[in-house]
């Protein structure tokens, strides 16, 4: 047996040891966090921002739309023009002088709709240009590799055009935000519209984009219509990029569904839009109803591109620069006066109902 | 028996689409040599050639009227498009079937472009390798697709079909079903579209002299040269051809398909397997291929085919590729001596 003599010296010093020990890599770890926090602290009179949106590629005219928008924003930051929308947000520390009284830079990048193509265009305005943040985008994929790099190097990032449930909380990036609405508000959105304009005994087939994206939102809409007493007939998955889906289509005329949802985005919505109506599926009348179709998600762009098709289609978009609001107004008017055209709702940020 | 019945209207429809293009393909590769990843490019310009002549016909006059007023209580203006003032009802029926019309634009255009493309670049790699030939004209197609998005942007371009064909039509009428198998009318026309162009060029090639020694050429180039004919003349005329094919094609696919720049290359792809599993170089290999892979791709996209292989319908066409080119790996129709030294 071995007694363990302690003093009350010995006892001082090895808690003063331990104390020391404990707390020095606190010391070390506050620095790095500070340092992480601050990456590309702007030490100028000005400060970068990143727009990495798509120029070139499928996305390219909703890059240019998002591009347009962001110039618009820093020069509203900046106090030049009429202020636009600066002026009406309440309660805001933005006076118009830049933020936190350094002007706004900014640079851009060619995204191409690629998520490596997308990573070293951030990467580049973070490392060699000094952006202290990042935004813009067109796809879902994008936005999670770009979220990932900013995690990585402390750098805010705002995803642009992304519509999943998966961006942003599931994999808890502190970096990460969106003003993109996303599909589980459009399933909230959308129901109780269709349920009205529908009714609430209705029997849905979904046609779904193979990917992250069309998983959530088919998901989202099935469980909102479902909550509406709507029966899912079942949900087909198509691949991405098909041209020509009337192979898929021909199957919902004998299926004994009333709505055909179409969880599609881009050229694969304009595509399957525009097909499933020369089918005649909006003449027809089932279980006594007369069919209709549902896009749960489409922009202006997507609008035009489908013509004719579109008309008296129900879905959800984003902010609409042709809202009667206050806020809207300003962002519009100036906007108007300046260029031949708007940049496109997808751009803005808030999520508005529409039919066409 | 209905699903079975659309489905096999719906492969007969896609591999038109694929025979057409896969046809101008093989007759570029059997006469020249020259494997021409451009060819899809064609496709996309022809469909342009639509848009084009639809915009041109769509040029109005705009008068201001100040006694009317819109909702919005500016002045209300009339838009008349000029060849409605100008033709009068002719115009207005000029401008409904816009999109057949515009292959009178289409076929001198294609014909040009695909004379230029001959003669300016491609006979400059007829004896480079294979692989020289697909960078070039590959290149190619991302220069002109480039070309196509600056004049016309990256959105899709919706083209109407004329208001006639814009409906459905029972097809089971035609087989003694009653009002059953609805089929939009305008696939149905690019059906029997598809299967003319197919009969013409074969009937060029097949009855007529100027076909016979292009035939001839294929066969053996250097006796044709011998007997002093100018093989290479023709078969700068047969790339004229394909480009019209392609091009005619594309023009017709446009009120399936709203035209972008980049559908070409989503069609490019799916023909060269096309002629790869038709046999390189045959030409009734190409259209029987192109109908195969088409009515597969179809009943692959089948609910109860996916329920049971889950994932068939990306994939069915690369599988049959595989297998044909496992059992007869000269493809379909192949002949021997084609691509092989």
């Amino acid at each position: 047996m071995t007694l363990i003599n302690i003093n009350r010296r010995s006892l001082l010093k090895t808690g003063a040891a331990m104390g020391v020990g404990l707390a020095a890599p606190m010391h070390f770890v506050r620095g790095a966090f500070a340092q992480d926090m601050s990456c590309n602290m702007p030490t100028g009179d000005t400060v970068t921002f990143g727009w990495n949106v798509p120029l070139t590629g499928a996305y390219a005219d909703e890059g240019a739309d998002e591009l347009k928008a962001f110039q618009l924003a820093v020069k509203h930051l900046n106090g030049e023009g009429d202020g636009g929308m600066v002026k009406t947000m309440k309660p805001t520390a933005l006076k118009g002088s830049g933020v936190l009284g350094k002007k706004v830079a900014y640079v851009h990048g060619d995204s191409q709709t690629k998520s490596d193509a997308a990573r070293d265009g951030a990467k580049r305005m973070i490392e060699r240009d000094g952006a202290i943040m990042i935004s813009g985008g067109s796809s879902s994929g994008v936005a999670v590799a770009v979220q990932g790099l900013c995690q990585e190097l402390g750098v805010v990032f705002m995803a642009g055009l992304t519509h999943s449930n998966d961006t942003t909380g599931k994999d808890k990036k502190r970096y990460g935000f969106r003003h993109f609405f996303n599909a589980y508000q459009s399933g909230v959105a959308l129901a109780p519209v269709i349920g009205e304009a529908y009714g609430k005994d209705r029997r849905a087939y979904h046609l779904t984009a193979d990917y992250t994206w069309g998983w959530t939102q088919e998901e989202s809409i099935k469980a909102a219509t479902e909550k509406l007493g709507w029966e899912t007939v079942t949900a087909v998955r198509t691949p991405l990029g098909a041209a020509d889906y009337s192979q898929y289509i021909t199957p919902v005329l004998n299926s004994g569904a009333d709505v055909l949802i179409l969880n599609h985005y881009g050229k694969d919505m304009v595509n399957s839009l525009t097909q499933a109506v020369q089918f005649g599926l909006r003449d027809k009348e089932v279980n006594g109803k007369k069919f209709e179709i549902v896009v749960p998600l489409f922009s202006e762009l997507m609008a035009q591109g489908a013509g004719d098709a579109v008309k008296g289609i129900y879905g959800t978009g984003n902010w609409d620069w042709k809202l009667d609001d206050e806020a809207t107004k300003r962002r519009r008017i100036p906007a108007m006066s300046r260029r031949s055209s708007m940049p496109m709702p997808a751009n803005g940020p808030a999520p508005s109902l529409r039919r066409k | 028996m209905d699903a079975i019945l659309l489905q096999i209207l719906n492969g007969l429809d896609k591999g038109g689409a694929y025979a057409l293009i896969a046809l101008g393909l093989t007759l570029v590769f059997g006469t020249l040599g020259v494997v021409n990843f451009a060819h899809g490019a064609l496709f996309m310009l022809g469909a342009f050639c639509a848009v084009t002549f639809n915009k041109l016909l769509n040029l109005e006059s705009i008068v201001v009227d100040p006694e009317q007023t819109t909702a919005w209580g500016s002045p209300l203006e009339i838009r008349t498009p000029y060849v409605e003032a100008w033709l009068g009802d002719f115009g207005v029926f000029l401008n409904d079937y816009s999109v057949p019309a515009s292959i009178m634009l289409a076929v001198p255009v294609m014909l040009f472009i695909g004379i230029a493309m001959e003669r300016g670049l491609v006979r400059h790699f007829y004896k480079r390798p294979h692989a020289d030939q697909i960078l070039v004209t590959f290149g190619l197609a991302i220069v002109i697709q480039e070309i196509v998005k600056h004049f016309y942007g990256a959105n899709p371009i919706p083209q109407p079909a004329p208001d006639a064909f814009g409906g459905t039509f029972y097809v089971g009428t035609l087989l003694g079903m009653g009002q059953t198998l609805a089929y939009p009318w305008w696939r149905i026309i690019y059906l029997l579209f598809s299967l003319a162009v197919i009969g013409a060029v074969f009937a060029f090639l097949q009855l007529t002299t100027y076909g016979m020694v292009v035939r001839a050429g294929m066969h053996d180039r250097q006796t044709v040269g011998f007997l002093g004919i100018d093989i290479q003349r023709r078969f700068t005329v047969v790339f004229g051809l394909a480009a019209v094919v392609a091009g005619v094609a594309g023009v017709m696919y446009t009120p399936i398909l709203p035209p972008d720049y980049h559908m070409g290359m989503e069609f490019l792809v799916l023909s060269f397997v096309v002629v790869v599993v038709g046999g390189m170089g045959s030409l009734g290999g190409a259209v029987a291929a192109g109908f195969l892979l088409g009515i597969l791709q179809s009943f692959a996209s089948m609910n109860e085919v996916k329920s049971l292989v889950p994932g068939i319908d990306h994939i069915i066409i690369y599988l049959v590729a595989v297998v044909v080119l496992l059992i007869r790996p000269r493809g379909l129709l192949g002949k021997k001596g084609v691509m092989e030294a």
